[in-house]
């Protein structure tokens, strides 16, 4: 049997959208047959009647009484209508508040005054009196804005620190705080691994293959890329530390950061000396020696911080891996099926990048063979003279400043990286090595974008008689929004060698080079 | 809170006399007031288009997040608002004048643009329906206008299907189409009290429609050098019958809209489509009217496209 529910609220107004929303859900209900939301005009009451959902009462409204009615089977209860148009408002509520952009802090917190966290992405001069406010409001900070002197970074990691509070920042690209992806973050399982990382990308990698070996993260915490230099102290990395040997969530800590000061460095170490909790570190590039002094362990790449991690977690052995997931005879195989394909003269790399410690993982990986030019270079010789113009074996960071002043980084809009491997006329390369960084944050497509300059690149060498062999891999989970199974294979079908991690590609670029040398 | 634009109208009133309203209804980013005359004063956040009587505030804020509640009195004085408490809530001292009347052609400002532009125009404007328009509204029920208006046929969607509510409403809606292309005005006030009110938000998708249709005659009137006491005339005929059959919301808006009187974000759209010198395009005006509300702005444009086909049409008779 079918009879009537409905529910009035009398001078009731809601927006447009709420009511559209309300109409759709409330059809969407089992049982519901035939339903009706709006404001009690004569033409609704009188459409309500004609859809045979109305009586007395809702005979009685006028327009600016708002009123749902539903002709339901007696399964549905009043109750279960009212229910679900109490959740839409509220929901609508807070999707408005979504929208809504509170133009400062102070209306932000009146806004939602149940946050705890605030993400401050203003200019950078205005940014260390937006993040003093927030700490004020003993609210934790994610600062995303740069140009933030050191002495500013100071002064708010200190006041974060007597407040208990997390200062993520500045130039803090990566968070993942209760599951929730903040700025430049992948979809990463919920698990047991926790993250306290001064570099974005290089973080992003390691919860991505942490993801991929199929364990989660608990939390990941971003410190900004200048907290572990002197001036700071590593502040931010020490109260990440703290936090993550406090959350009864994290069963194993991994620190990541390119290579700390000296006085840091042991400071950081110290704090982790006698931690109930396993410990990777991966300074990329860093002390080995002294990071196993105080019982920590060393890493060799990101990818092998992440495999230290999951081992550990899973109570197993870790052991150092620098190898590949394919076996050393299909490596041969596809290094020699490469070599084959370059004509005389072809030995050089291209390295570009839209990860920064990415980039700087490449040659770090790669610098006991090669000697790379760069716009971030491991030695200063190698600085590139114009970072507009590649030399030899070329690694570029197309994130640093020179190529995003005024732009946006390139994990946003690829276009720079875009460009130059369309502009890139030397005939002497022989591999182009490249990141495609998934993820919140993220370009839609960032394979997509790159793939046309990729063809073109590959089928102008081959005008010339010459092969551009393209590596590169794929900082990415299946559950990202943009779809990693799609992406590798696009990649794959123009002819790119796509391999499962950063180090995994460098190495077997490496390969290839130093085979042609 | 300070005001940075007032509309005109609404200042000399208050510099008459003191009004005294209550808070009818309370929005993201907007929030209305009712005053002793039974008029709407809406306080507007500065994401929202200027409109008739309306005060725009500076700071970008929600409406929800203040503490003024449904049916809590205020006082407007020459110069600010105040509460019960005798606390100010806004300021309008320093704010700018806003005029709501439409900028028509008799001004001698404007420069016509030829009617092979327009044409061209109102042909994109029901491309933009079709391609970009929110269609839950009013726009399944034009397919209902294939055999009256000659030409909409190309625009129309092919695979709309018309729910209960369409099925209900649709002979009320072509009896006014008829009587609004013939202008019988007696007629057309009989239709329009049949179909006014039908939808579901606050101003419900027949209203912005026939808004359209009504800010398409005055404008259409002046750029075709037409009688304009006859679109006010027409325009009358269609809100005769309105009173108590739908929002008070709606009401307003239609009130005014009979007067070409609308906010700044239709009103460039009306100059975009008639003009030859305006300085934004056609389609950013477009796509900013069809932002409003859930389908309001889409079912305005309707309107107007709809209004302004029958105009063009009759005159090429």
């Amino acid at each position: 049997m079918s009879s009537i529910k409905y529910e009035i609220r009398k001078n009731a107004y809601y927006d447009s959208v709420t009511l559209m929303i309300i109409s759709k859900e409330i059809k969407k209900i089992g049982g519901v047959e035939e339903a009706l939301v709006g404001m009690g005009t004569d033409l609704n009451k009188e459409l309500a009647e004609n859809l045979g959902i109305t009586n007395t009462e809702i005979k009685d409204l006028t327009p600016n009484d708002f009123f749902v009615t539903a002709l339901a089977d007696d399964s549905v209860e009043i109750e279960t209508i009212s229910a679900e148009v109490e959740r839409l408002l509220s929901a609508k509520k807070s999707s408005s508040d979504s929208d809504y952009m509170p133009p400062t802090l102070e209306s932000a917190i009146n806004h939602d005054p149940d946050s705890n966290i605030v993400v401050i992405s203003v200019a950078g001069e205005y940014a260390a009196a937006e993040a003093r406010k927030a700490l004020n409001n003993d609210l934790h900070v994610m600062l995303f804005s740069d140009n933030v002197t050191a002495d500013q970074e100071k002064e708010l990691k200190e006041l974060a620190c007597q407040k208990g509070l997390l200062m993520m920042g500045p130039d803090c690209g990566t968070a993942i705080i209760n599951n929730v992806p903040l700025a430049f973050a992948n979809v990463i399982k919920k698990g047991h691994i926790g993250i306290v990382g001064a570099s974005g990308t290089g973080t992003q990698e390691v919860s991505v293959i942490v993801d991929k070996l199929g364990e989660g993260v608990s939390q990941v915490i971003g410190t900004g890329g200048r907290d572990l230099k002197s001036e700071i102290g590593g502040l931010m990395m020490l109260q990440g530390i703290e936090a993550l040997k406090n959350d009864p969530q994290t069963k194993v800590i991994v620190l990541v950061s390119k290579p700390p000061a000296a006085e840091v460095a042991e400071k950081v170490l110290k704090a982790i000396e006698n931690s109930p909790k396993p410990v990777v570190v991966d300074f990329i590039g860093g002390d080995r020696e002294l990071i196993e002094k105080y019982g920590a362990h060393a890493c060799l790449s990101l990818e092998d911080a992440a495999r230290k991690a999951v081992a550990l977690l899973r109570g197993k052995e870790a052991k150092d891996f620098e190898g590949f997931d394919l076996s050393d005879a299909e490596i041969e195989k596809l290094v020699d099926g490469e070599v084959a394909k370059f004509a005389q003269g072809q030995k050089y790399l291209r390295g570009f990048y839209t990860g920064g410690t990415l980039t700087d993982e490449a040659m770090k990986l790669l610098s006991k063979d090669l000697d790379i030019y760069s716009n971030i270079p491991l030695s200063s010789e190698y600085q590139l003279e114009d970072v507009k113009v590649s030399k030899e074996h070329t690694c570029i960071d197309f994130g640093d400043d020179e190529f995003t002043r005024g732009k946006p980084h390139p994990m946003i809009d690829p276009v720079t990286r875009v460009e130059r491997l369309t502009k890139e006329e030397d005939d002497e390369v022989a591999v182009v090595l490249m990141d495609f960084v998934l993820g919140y944050g993220s370009h839609e497509d960032p394979v997509g974008e790159m793939l046309p300059a990729i063809k073109a690149a590959k089928d102008r060498m081959a005008a010339k008689g010459k092969y551009l062999s393209v590596v590169g891999s794929i900082c990415g989970t299946e559950n990202d929004p943009q779809d990693l199974g799609e992406s590798q294979r696009r990649l794959e079908e123009a002819g790119v060698i796509v391999m499962p991690s950063n180090a995994q590609a460098v190495r077997l670029t490496g390969r290839i080079l130093n085979k042609i040398k | 809170m300070n005001a940075s634009a007032i509309c005109s109208e609404l200042y000399k009133i208050i510099h008459k006399q003191q009004l005294i309203g209550r808070v009818h209804s309370v929005f993201d980013s907007s929030l209305n007031i009712l005053d002793e005359n039974g008029q709407l004063i809406t306080f507007l956040n500065p994401n929202k288009p200027m409109s008739p009587n309306a005060i725009k505030v500076e700071e970008n804020i929600s409406f929800l997040d203040l503490s003024i509640k449904q049916g809590q009195e205020l006082t407007f004085s020459k110069e600010f608002a105040i509460d019960e408490k005798g606390k100010r809530i806004i300021c309008y001292n320093k704010a700018t004048l806003w005029d709501k009347s439409p900028t028509l052609f008799e001004g001698g400002n404007l420069f016509r643009d030829t009617l092979e532009n327009v044409s061209e125009k109102l042909n994109n404007m029901g491309i933009f329906i079709l391609r970009e328009g929110k269609k839950y509204g009013i726009v399944p029920l034009l397919r209902t206008l294939e055999s009256r208006i000659e030409g909409i046929e190309l625009l129309l969607d092919e695979d709309t299907v018309f729910s209960k509510k369409e099925e209900f409403i649709k002979e009320r809606f072509l009896s006014f189409i008829d009587s609004y292309i013939n202008e019988d005005i007696e007629e057309i006030s009989q239709g329009a009290s049949k179909i006014v009110g039908y939808g579901i938000g606050l101003t419900p998708s027949m209203d912005d429609f026939l808004s359209g249709i009504m800010l398409s005659r005055i404008y259409l009137s002046s750029y075709l050098h037409q009688d304009m006491d006859r679109a006010y005339e027409i325009n009358k005929a269609i809100i005769k019958h309105i009173i108590n059959k739908t929002t008070l919301v709606s009401q307003e808006m239609m009130t005014h809209s009979s007067r070409g009187d609308v906010n700044e974000d239709l009103r460039n759209l009306m100059l975009s489509f008639l003009t030859d010198r305006y300085t934004e395009g056609f389609n950013e005006c477009l796509k900013r009217v069809a932002d409003f509300g859930a389908t309001s702005g889409t079912d305005m444009i309707s309107g107007i496209y709809v209004g302004s086909l029958i105009m063009l049409l009759n005159i090429r008779r």
